[in-house]
């Protein structure tokens, strides 16, 4: 390029400030931006305003050179580096006495403390009332000394225990279930199933019911099973968009005693899966136990209303999912025979490091993260889950390849999962591959007639590769579905046409 | 203990500072000093005992209120504060310098014929009121140009625009040096005509 050329352009890019409108990122996003501190879909809208804002792009650019240089950092001359060290005001310390300055205080302190609700009458009464109330508190939070009857709305009637047997009619495994519709369908957790020949459901009253088939959802240890009844007692659900990180919860153990059958434990995190198709709904509840032991069963709240289900098999990882949405398996699967699920291959270990890569993945350790679902699917590689979250990681490590790879294994498992679609879509843009991302995005569109990002995906690739004709002939079917990424892609189109005119 | 709990933790480290704490200072001088060195490199033709005194000076005015003053609440902030220290610094005791003595190379140019002179006197927006205009047609046709590539094309094309060399574009975004080369002559023929036929 000539220097007058550059100049000009040099000179252009000084002006940037004027640029910068109200909806620019701040620089706290554009760092966790680049230090792939964000979540998939606030990366997303990152990129996609950086890659339209002249301005962020700057900033972008600005902000990962300093990161650059903070993390390799050329040792200074030691001559400067001990001027820079001396230029701190040095403070004199006093040497203290250790009983007139240390001891003494302490002592005068401590004397003062318990002094002081009786030197006036009013502090005293304070004191004892303040003292009282926090007893009663902690007696009234002490859930495990109280009886289950005691907790408002809690039916022990809907729950059940459920036994898988063999052929032979012997007991393989004993779980816990809860009705969660009075038509009779219960959840409980998938795997203490598996390999079983015949599963049973006993009701608290003692009424046993065959059971042969179930839906199921491996990446959550998730069935749910039907028994013949109508008027069964199932738990009133609890509203997710009320649940809170922080919450005190029930997780109730033992469904048919009555006392010690309760834990409680407080929610530490809501975690959303990182597709676009969940958008943004909690897929698994963290909990942080008051119990040291092992705990399974279902999460309930203090009113009464069941959250959800334990689904860790580990000690020490207390992971639940919530049940509001698990009537979508119902409507999305068909039951599949028990007997089946012998021939399916099967790790509880699988799901637990599935969990522990879940974990590292949502604390930015991506290079534990990736360890954890790479032996997740080493020992079960039918799971979508790990594949996904693989995949994810190899695109912010810009590994493209081994990306590629990955959402391809998460279509052998589910062809019609719209999410590897998608991303593979984008990692073929990223190659440059534009005609296989329009195939993807295509596929999409055949399973997901409303997904706007993929139409807009399409729209791109086809205006990549000059076609502005079919990029405008999504549009109209783009602007009934989203507004926003129709201008965008219209005002796109429209500079594309100028470029090519000049 | 103390001092390995606080790498990394650019804030922490700062209020350390605030508080009177020597070794957070030692801390912070050995992290940032690097980093002030590697931002005034980028003005190729300041030379080795100039960067020293600049950086003498930045440090003075960290302790003199600059960091009592910051008022953001992360890294990322500070890195961007830090810098338009630097640059603010640098500029000056160049300009002061300039007045002392001729004979420093401030009309030096570098290969693409941009003498840091010219980048210092574009830092005041009054310099060439003249040019406003033209100014924001050109970053009006860069922005419409720009916005078609990829965004890490954008980024390549960004920093060989600031005039990084292909090296170190190469490092900092991790992509091969022929790609940067070979994208970035594709994108500066679609700005050339974009520009050159307004």
């Amino acid at each position: 390029m000539d220097t007058a050329f550059k100049v000009t352009l040099r000179k252009a890019l000084n002006k940037i400030e004027t640029l910068k409108t109200p909806s620019c990122l701040e620089v706290e996003t554009i760092g966790f931006y680049i230090e792939g501190k964000l979540s998939k879909g606030e990366k997303r809208k990152a990129e996609e305003h950086i890659s339209s804002c002249l301005y962020c792009l700057h900033q972008l650019m600005e902000l990962k050179e300093l990161i650059y240089f903070q993390k390799h950092k050329a040792p200074l001359p030691s001559h400067l580096l001990n001027k820079l060290k001396d230029l701190y005001p040095k403070k004199e310390r006093p040497i203290k006495e250790f009983f007139r300055d240390i001891i003494s205080p302490f002592v005068q302190e401590t004397a003062n403390l318990i002094a002081f609700p009786f030197r006036r009458w009013q502090y005293a009464t304070v004191s004892i009332v303040t003292a009282s109330v926090a007893v009663f508190i902690t007696l009234t939070l002490w859930i495990p000394e109280k009886g289950i009857m005691t907790i408002p709305k809690l039916d022990p009637n809907s729950f059940v225990q459920v036994q898988s047997l063999s052929n032979e009619g012997r007991i393989l495994s004993e779980a816990k279930g809860v009705i969660i519709d009075p038509k009779g369908i219960v959840a409980t957790n998938l795997y203490p199933i598996m390999g079983a020949s015949l599963t049973r459901i006993i009701l608290r009253g003692g009424k046993t019911y065959q059971i042969q088939s179930l839906w199921k959802d491996e990446e959550k240890n998730l069935a749910l099973m039907k028994i013949e009844g109508e008027s069964l007692s199932a738990l009133p659900m609890a509203d997710l968009k009320q649940v809170y990180i922080g919450q005190r919860v029930l997780i109730l153990t033992d469904q048919l005693k009555t006392k010690k059958g309760i834990n409680s434990a407080i929610i530490s995190d809501l975690k959303a899966y990182p597709s676009r198709s969940a958008k943004g709904q909690v897929q698994y509840i963290q909990l942080a136990s008051l119990t040291a032991q092992y705990t399974g069963g279902a999460l309930i709240d203090q009113e009464g209303r069941l959250i959800g289900l334990l689904i860790s098999e580990e000690k020490g990882m207390n992971l639940a999912v919530p049940l509001r949405e698990a009537f979508n398996l119902i409507e999305e699967q068909k039951p599949i025979p028990i007997s089946k699920l012998k021939n399916i291959s099967f790790s509880p270990e699988a799901l637990n490091y599935y969990f522990k890569g879940i974990l590292a993945r949502d604390a930015q350790r991506n290079n534990e993260a990736m360890e954890f679902f790479k032996k997740a699917i080493e020992l079960n590689p039918n799971m979508e889950g790990p594949h996904l979250e693989l995949g994810s990681i190899y695109y912010i490590k810009r590994l493209y390849d081994l990306e590629i790879k990955e959402y391809q294994e998460v279509l052998r498992i589910n062809p019609k999962n719209t999410d590897a679609l998608f991303y593979l879509g984008e990692a073929y843009e990223t190659k440059g591959f534009y005609d296989l991302a329009i195939k993807e995005y295509k596929k999409i569109i055949t399973l997901d007639p409303e997904d706007a990002e993929a139409y807009y995906n399409l729209g791109l690739a086809y205006l990549t590769q000059g076609q502005k004709g079919k990029a405008l002939e999504i549009y109209p079917k783009l602007k009934a579905l989203d507004p926003g990424f129709a201008e965008k892609l219209k005002r796109l189109a429209s500079s594309s046409t100028q470029s090519r005119h000049n | 203990m103390y001092i390995l709990s606080m790498v990394g933790d650019v804030i922490l480290t700062i209020e350390q500072c605030l508080t009177g704490e020597e070794r957070a200072w030692n801390l912070f001088v050995k992290e940032f000093g690097s980093v002030a060195d590697n931002i005034l490199k980028k003005f190729s033709d300041i030379a080795l005992p100039d960067r020293e005194n600049i950086i003498q000076n930045v440090f003075i005015k960290l302790l003199k209120g600059g960091l009592s003053n910051f008022r953001g609440a992360t890294k990322y902030e500070f890195l961007k504060y830090f810098k338009t220290i630097v640059v603010n610094e640098g500029i000056s005791y160049l300009k002061s310098e300039a007045r002392d003595k001729e004979h420093i190379s401030l009309n030096g140019k570098d290969s693409e014929g941009v003498s840091l002179k010219d980048l210092i006197s574009d830092q005041d927006p009054h310099s060439r009121p003249d040019l406003t205009a033209d100014e924001k047609e050109a970053l009006d046709s860069i922005r419409k140009v720009v916005e078609s590539f990829l965004l890490i094309d954008q980024q390549i094309f960004w920093m060989k625009l600031k005039g990084d060399k292909d090296e170190e574009i190469r490092k900092i975004l991790k992509v091969p040096l022929g790609t940067v080369a070979s994208k970035y002559s594709r994108m500066i023929i679609k700005l050339r005509k974009e520009l050159g036929e307004r």
